[in-house]
């Protein structure tokens, strides 16, 4: 469990190996792309480094003699070389077009690939797991993480390999040109890239605060954004700034070290280049080299220099890839808590016959919300749950649909195990109608289809009648195709309940859960609710945690729970005869109405 | 409190009221942290104290980890009446001359809500508080 925390927030280390082998098999199905672009980066490679080799055939054959610089060779002998040089580059150039197109594509596709797999895994995750998970954070792993790791495909990677085949082919013909140059030149390189493991290390580290910085501020922001009227009431802007401030700076000044890193880094690196250059320089004109191999040199070190200097900010991104890749693997490996059993067993219809037997849930380790639970729903009774405030209604009704899974007991739908249900089937029998109905934003039509467009108008405007949302509907201008703001904030909570009865009823459910709601509802939309209540129970089985006398008086069963227990089951009246616990909350809470 | 408050200034108007609307947002911070959000400087004490007054602290002392119990990103971990008495405490420990509830019981018990109101009668003698209530009965008190 610990292990699984540790993933969830993405903090726990992958090691280098493992996490090559996983990236790799995102590679591997695109390994057609990736082996064409391979071919095109060694023709391009290959071209570039012999460009210098024309310069030098060129330089060697305009400057022989000391008097004067007098072209000796013939005219189709330059033209030939100009042409040469000019078909070279453009051959070149046409091959990174080709190679670039390639690539960038197979890199969008895994791209898209991953986020979808990102997506669908967070889909399945249990309530427990998303509450502990602030949203800020998994947006950030689903947005910009699967677009740091598509850099990797579409540019770290092509880069990397191109600089280190340059770096390989250059070395090689400079050796050829002088393998003593060479070999001198090779304490320059050895310098350099001691510097860049060095760099590279440290960078690495910055890069990894940076994110969790910038990770963290989003968190922040996420949260406190939605809480701003909390800290504009409490007037605590001061207090908010000054924990903003913290994450601020820290933000601020890990990008100041890694300024810091870059210009020492880069500047020494030009260094150790100049310095190259002068020894080629000296040592060119002791062991008498021509003009041509001194230029060439010159060229090739350029050549050589730059890839390496790269590869240092290509490892740094590849880094910083990998630590994103590392968050989101992180992610993608959590268990979802609830998940479908081996050959689950799917129902096509249910009866609605609800057993909870002992059934003993927490959603934390040992803080027990539900204690040995025991009851029988026959089908189509409805039941109405009562008691207090944290006694476990709204629990026991999220239980039913998997939305966690309970740590003892057994809860049977139908006599059958809702552990071995598929999960699909079972969720699509139940309907549930939540206290806090949530709307999406779109059209009403769409809030109540759930983009389903198998519903036909005529079935949408008999349901929306039967649940008597079709009062207000019609009233709109532009009926079941009037525009949802965010969250439903153009509509009323009553109107709200009665659209999420319609959704309900629409997706002809065998048994329905009811959380009902208890405030801001005028009485008017109050009596249309308890009206389509009436008639929607005799859908299927009906659970309803109960705030209103109607409902309770009318049910089957009533099931009265204290502090996670059952108390009292039966009927209005067979428990007011008792003179007990509901009894009580009876005269307390009803005595009123 | 005969004065007039003047609009003029937000700051001193907020710190003179105490208001508990109707969704309760809770941080992600424990519930002593989310309680003394309206202090200087609070303590598990005080923190208790606005517990008591809503009714919840008997919830809290009930957690493991008690007031360091460190409620979800939207405080997911605690019941919607839970987080309803969290907010009554955090606006009651600020102990403001005016103390607003907005339809803020709506989630909490009958029997839970008597408690409250009879804590509003007897312990803000002096002091103006608004409750706005959907329920009848809450007026007769």
């Amino acid at each position: 469990m610990n292990d699984d925390n540790e993933k969830l927030f993405g903090d726990k280390k992958i090691p280098f190996k493992v996490m090559m082998k996983r990236i790799g098999h995102y590679v591997i199905p695109e390994w057609k792309a990736f082996a064409f672009a391979f071919f095109l980066i060694l023709l391009n490679v290959g071209g570039d480094i012999l460009l210098p080799l024309i310069i030098k055939q060129f330089v060697d054959s305009i400057a022989v003699t000391k008097e004067a610089p007098i072209i000796m060779t013939s005219l189709s002998t330059i033209l030939g070389i100009s042409f040469g040089w000019l078909a070279l580059s453009i051959l070149s150039q046409t091959f990174i077009y080709f190679e670039s197109m390639i690539l960038q594509k197979a890199g969008q596709r895994i791209v898209y690939k991953l986020r979808m797999e990102v997506f669908t895994h967070i889909e399945n995750m249990s309530q427990n797991q998303f509450n502990m998970m602030p949203v800020g954070s998994l947006v950030t792993r689903v947005a910009n993480y699967t677009t740091s790791m598509s850099d990797l495909f579409t540019n770290v990677l092509v880069m990397l390999l191109r600089n280190i085949l340059t770096i390989i082919g250059v070395y090689i013909i400079m050796f050829i040109l002088s393998w003593q140059l060479s070999l001198i030149l090779m304490a320059f390189v050895a310098v350099v890239f001691v510097a860049s493991f060095i760099f590279r290390n440290i960078v690495t580290k910055l890069f990894r605060k940076e994110r969790q910085y910038t990770s963290d501020m989003n968190t922040f922001l996420n949260e406190n954004l939605s809480g701003m009227k909390i800290i504009q009431i409490f007037n605590q802007q001061k207090r908010k700034e000054n924990e903003f401030n913290v994450k601020n700076k820290q933000l601020r000044n890990t990008k100041f070290k890694v300024l810091m890193a870059f210009a020492v880094y880069r500047p020494f690196i030009t260094f150790v280049y100049f310095s190259a250059l002068a020894v080629t320089f000296f040592v060119g004109i002791k062991l008498n080299f021509t003009p041509g191999i001194i230029v060439a040199f010159y060229n090739y070190l350029n050549r050589f220099f730059n890839p390496v200097q790269n590869i240092a900010d290509q490892i740094n991104q590849i880094q910083k890839a990998a630590s994103s890749s590392e968050r989101l693997f992180n992610l993608l490996d959590v268990p979802p808590e609830v998940l479908d059993k081996p050959n689950p067993i799917v129902m096509d219809h249910f009866e609605g016959r609800i057993e909870f037997k002992n059934v003993w849930f927490a959603y934390e380790k040992d803080e027990w919300i539900l204690k040995d639970v025991s009851f029988v729903i026959e089908p189509r009774q409805t039941v109405a749950f009562v008691g207090a405030t944290g006694a476990g209604k709204t629990t026991i009704l999220s239980l039913i649909v998997r939305n966690f899974s309970i740590q003892k007991g057994q809860i049977l739908l139908d006599g059958v195990d809702i552990n071995d249900i598929e999960i699909h089937s079972l969720r699509k029998a139940v309907g549930q109608m939540l206290q806090d109905v949530f709307l999406f934003t779109g059209t009403i039509r769409n809030n109540i289809t759930l983009h389903d467009d198998e519903y036909s108008d005529e079935e949408i405007n008999k349901v929306c009648e039967y649940v008597n949302a079709d009062k207000f509907i019609n009233k709109l201008d532009n009926g079941l195709d009037t525009e949802v703001l965010e969250k439903g904030e153009n509509f009323s909570q009553g109107q709200r309940q009665l659209l999420s009865f319609a959704r309900t009823v629409l997706h002809k459910p065998q048994i329905l859960i009811l959380d009902e709601a208890t405030a801001n509802i005028d009485t008017e939309t109050e009596k249309l609710i308890q009206d389509s209540l009436e008639k929607i129970k005799n859908i299927g089985t009906m659970l309803v945690v109960a705030h209103r006398l109607s409902t309770i008086q009318n049910a089957d069963q009533i099931i009265v729970l204290n502090k996670g227990e059952v108390i009292e089951k039966g009927t209005h009246q067979s428990l007011l005869r008792q003179k007990g616990y509901y009894h009580k909350l009876y005269l307390l809470q009803f005595k009123n109405d | 409190m005969n004065q007039v408050l003047y609009l003029s200034n937000i700051d001193s108007l907020r710190d003179h009221i105490a208001y508990v609307p109707q969704d309760n947002f809770l941080f992600s911070d424990s519930i002593e942290h989310n309680i003394n959000f309206g202090l200087e400087s609070g303590t598990e004490e005080t923190a208790r104290m606005g517990a008591i007054f809503a009714g919840v602290d008997d919830d809290v002392r009930g957690f493991n980890k008690g007031y360091q119990t460190v409620s979800g990103e939207r405080g997911v971990t605690l019941s919607g009446g839970q987080k309803q008495r969290i907010s009554i405490a955090r606006a009651y420990v600020k102990n403001a001359p005016i103390l607003i509830l907005d339809d803020s019981v709506s989630a909490v018990d009958t029997k839970t809500e008597e408690t409250i109101l009879h804590n509003i009668t007897n312990e803000r003698k002096g002091k103006t508080t608004l409750v706005v209530a959907s329920r009848i009965q809450q007026f007769h008190s």
